[in-house]
């Protein structure tokens, strides 16, 4: 272990090749300040097309700063706690804009002073009705959407299941399908009890809670994230579970089995994601063009194929369809707008921390 | 005999070490689009896409940054701090230890919201500096751990001989404790670079408007982590190993050259 | 460097201390002095049987990790001269790709269409994929311990590394055998090393929450994941509560043998 080499010399070695790396850096560092000004928009990666920011740098000259979020309620949690003047927009999914406006966090949107949601947005997304203002004006600009009903094996489940109740079954155990997403889950309990999902008290939570660990048991893991349930479809661990139809056929389509998507007759709860404008933002006009263009039909048709769900832009799934994807778009319900608003949009509850006390008694009951 | 199954355990080791990063790597080039088995065909096509993911590069260079600056702050604090936490003997001391293991205790949830509160409280803004002050706090520990593992037991007879000698502190430091330490601080430098590069939750609480690459990583959970983002890791590991073995052979040529010399090490 | 530990964490921590005695009511913090956050945590049975089980969890994988890095890090520094440096940075190297997609990966070896289980089966050796490979205890200590493994070997190499191997060979010719010779010199020396890649593992297992997560069965949620549960549900106060009497039960766990192993007496 001897330094043969000085400590100078060793010293003097790793500076140069500390300043080479640094001045590699400086000279790679990422795109050139911008002319025009910057959009910082906090949201999902899954939206970000690097072909559409750079189509609109190049038309418009604004640079796009993408700052990755990873679920509501972190983000809701930091923007609450510190403020969202850093950022122009910001996503989230469901009623949680609801909470946001509570907040004074951001400013509504009159969706048809944008020009490509004027012409291109289903009419159905431009009222719904939760996110809006008095004077017309709409919480958030949304994206896409998805449906939460059971998706199931075909080989291995002959009959289409109709009800939440298919997931107790015993029958099943070890591959019954289990998310670490609890505003998804809730829901299932609570349609099988009666109750409304997002505003149980601690007496149906109670209860509630029992039928989750119930499904828990069947299940051969909590899974988290897209990737993991992928997975378990594809390799036929989980037969049957809570998602959505173009996640289905995102399973079909990755070597797995063939995969049918139920609406339970309990009734079934979705989302609908979007952008949100953050009041007082200092790049208002930038961000309203970045919104203008990721409505788009090339960004939507690109995004959409790509990760695979319902749209909220006509003119994008119009543009699908005449690229030859007409079954993708009915496999994802793409143009039956009209049924994501027969979801019910899955929101906070204001009596968060009983829900997640009892989200914890699910996650550590053996 | 002992001394060949040693040799072959620390191969096996190795292999146990690299297994699921020869995985990563199997599917940056998988036909698939999700990141995963079955394997259904070469392709190059994400590393092509990595090529124009604009916000990736972003996202990678803002997380070098960090891991940079947190690295020489950490290693150097972590350092300093480690010797009066060996050596000396104060009231407190047992404290004082305690003290540095509880960052590594606290989940980083709630260090992520404690730092947010403090900085709003300062009216700092939240950038790079806040991503790199909350790197720090929790690297700190690490570093004070590894360096210390190297100060224990060391032979402090050198450097009495050293300053009986006529050498003054700054260089009884210099010239015989640091090369002597240097493998521990080596160590927890390679170490508090890792931890940077790869922390999510208290990044994402103390982040301003330059998001890292965790963190965009992290934001693809919802919708599937594209298949992109292995390549990355694939292009990133190889360039490191290149850096290693460029730095080991320099290291060697320096040995080399220097027993030519005719110094003794 | 005493001021820079003091400014950045104790300042905030005694924030979120404060916070631990308010309650948050519909999204927004009642800043009214309560005690309420830290006898939840002992209402139900849940958290201290969850905080257990997380102990026990990583008192194993704990020692597992030791028992696995203990002879890599011998292996790298007594039969390999020339590369021993490379070797040492390989080790820490198999660490800079993300955590997140390095646990992916290992899903994708012990899954039910994984590596494992597919060799095992086109070498006829099983019929149906093995269950205990993923989503069991297994997973969970194997995974964990890989995931610790650098940090140890990295602290026990910084240990042994300046050992002074005449003293084994003074062993050997008072007629030790290896083992003996082992136990009685080696480990007492490199103890420093072991004691460090303990803590270094130890510690922060109690506050990961995603791969355990992640490997894990459903029965096998650790600490972490519910008190970020309570976070996100904008329970400041709670989770605060929580993260302090778990920090503190640690610290209680770890002074123990903190006592034992008095280091002092290896400070010459």
């Amino acid at each position: 272990m001897s330094t043969a080499m000085s400590r100078r010399e060793f010293l003097g070695r790793a500076a140069l090749a500390g300043g080479a790396l640094a001045g590699a850096t400086v000279g790679v560092s990422p795109r050139p300040a911008a002319a025009a000004g910057t959009v910082n928009w906090l949201a999902w990666g899954g939206h970000v097309e690097p072909q559409g920011i750079k189509s609109f740098f190049d038309a418009s000259g604004i640079r796009v700063n993408h700052v990755g979020m990873s679920g509501n309620a972190e983000t809701f949690a930091k923007l609450k706690l510190s403020g969202a003047s850093q950022y122009d927009l910001f996503e989230a999914d469901g009623l949680w804009p609801v909470r946001y406006h509570q907040e004074g966090l951001i400013e509504p949107i009159q969706l048809d002073s944008i020009p490509n949601v004027a012409k291109n947005m289903y009419p159905e997304f431009k009222k719904i009705p939760a996110l809006q203002v008095p004077g017309g004006a709409a919480l958030m600009v949304p994206w896409g959407w998805n449906p939460t009903g059971l998706i199931y094996n075909k080989n291995k489940i002959k009959t289409a299941p109709t009800s939440y109740e298919v997931l107790l079954d015993r029958k099943y155990k070890g591959h019954v399908g289990f998310s670490d997403q609890h505003e998804f889950l809730w829901p299932v309990a609570a349609y099988l009890l009666g109750y409304d999902p997002f505003k149980m008290n601690k007496e149906q939570l109670n209860r509630a809670k029992d039928v989750l660990i119930q499904i828990k048991r069947n299940a051969p893991t909590i899974s988290k994230g897209w990737n993991e349930q992928l997975r378990l479809y594809v390799e036929e661990t989980v037969w049957i579970g809570m998602s959505s139809p173009g996640r289905a056929l995102t399973v079909q389509s990755s070597g797995g089995p063939a995969m049918g998507w139920e609406r339970p007759k309990e009734g079934y709860v979705g989302w609908i994601d979007g952008d949100m404008l953050v009041k007082g933002s200092p790049n208002r006009a930038a961000a309203l063009a970045w919104i203008n263009h990721i409505h788009s039909p090339e960004y939507v048709a690109t995004n959409f194929q790509r990760l695979q769900r319902g749209s909220v832009n006509r003119a994008g799934v119009e543009l699908l369809k005449s690229q030859g994807m007409g079954d993708m778009v009915r496999a994802n319900l793409m143009d039956q707008p009209e049924m994501a608003l027969k979801m019910r949009l899955i929101e906070a509850p204001a009596n968060q921390d009983e829900y997640a006390a009892a989200w914890n008694e699910v996650l550590a009951a053996s | 005999m002992a001394r060949r199954l040693l040799i072959g355990y620390g191969v096996l080791g190795f292999v146990f070490l690299y297994l699921p990063i020869a995985f990563l790597v199997l599917f940056s080039f998988n036909d698939n689009i999700i990141p995963s088995l079955p394997f259904r065909g070469f392709t190059l096509r994400w590393y092509r896409e990595l090529g124009f993911d604009f916000v990736l590069h972003d996202a990678l260079y803002n997380s070098l940054v960090v891991a940079s600056i947190t690295t020489v702050t950490s290693t150097l604090v972590g350092t300093l701090a480690a010797f009066p936490l060996v050596r000396c003997t104060f009231a407190l001391k047992r404290a004082a230890q305690a003290m540095t293991i509880v960052p590594m205790v606290i989940p980083h949830f709630l260090m992520g919201v404690a730092l947010l509160l403090f900085f709003a409280f300062l009216r700092l803004p939240l950038s790079r500096l806040t991503i790199v002050l909350g790197h720090v706090v929790f690297t700190v520990p690490f570093a004070i751990l590894i360096v210390s593992t190297r100060l224990y037991g060391f032979d402090r007879s050198l450097e009495r001989a050293a300053g009986d000698l006529g050498a003054t502190p700054a260089r009884v430091f210099w010239h015989v404790t640091l090369p002597l330490i240097l493998p521990g601080v080596i160590g927890a430098a390679l170490f508090v670079f890792t931890l940077s590069m790869d922390e999510f939750l208290i990044t994402f609480f103390v982040s301003g408007q330059k998001g890292t690459l965790t963190m965009y990583i992290w934001s693809l959970l919802k919708d599937g982590i594209a298949p992109r983002v292995n390549a990355l890791a694939s292009v990133l590991l190889a360039a490191s190993f290149v850096l290693l073995l460029v730095g080991g052979w320099l290291l060697e040529r320096g040995a080399a050259w220097h027993s030519a010399q005719g110094r003794t090490p | 460097m005493a001021v820079v530990q003091v400014g950045l964490f104790v300042l905030p921590m005694a924030i979120m201390f404060l916070y631990s005695f308010w309650t948050t009511r519909n999204f927004q913090i009642v800043p009214t002095f309560t005690l309420d956050n830290y006898r939840a945590f002992f209402e139900s049975w849940t958290y201290p049987r969850v905080l257990l089980r997380t102990l026990g969890t990583a008192v194993v994988i704990t020692a597992a990790t030791l028992v696995l890095a203990y002879p890599l890090a011998y292996f790298i520094v007594r039969y390999t001269r020339r590369w021993q440096k490379v070797l040492l940075a390989a080790v820490v190297l198999s660490f800079w790709t993300s955590g997140l997609l390095r646990a992916y990966a290992w899903m994708a070896v012990l899954g039910h269409g994984g590596i494992i289980n597919k060799g095992l089966r086109a070498l006829g050796l099983i019929d149906a994929p093995l269950p205990f490979l993923l989503y069991s205890p297994f997973s969970v200590v194997l995974v964990m311990t890989y995931f610790s493994l650098p940090f140890a070997v990295v602290a026990i190499y910084s240990s042994l590394e300046k050992m002074d191997w005449a003293l084994l060979d003074a062993a050997a010719d008072l007629g030790a055998r290896p083992l003996g010779a082992f136990w009685h010199v080696t480990l007492p020396q490199t103890l420093p090393g072991v004691v460090s890649a303990a803590a270094l593992t130890f510690v922060p297992l109690v506050g990961m929450f995603f791969v355990p997560l992640l490997v894990g069965g459903p029965t096998s949620v650790m600490i972490a994941p519910l008190i970020a549960n309570q976070m996100q549900a904008f329970q400041l106060g709670l989770g605060a509560a929580m993260s302090f009497i778990v920090a503190l039960i640690v610290l209680a766990a770890l002074a123990l043998p903190w006592r034992y192993l008095d280091l002092g007496r290896l400070e010459r």
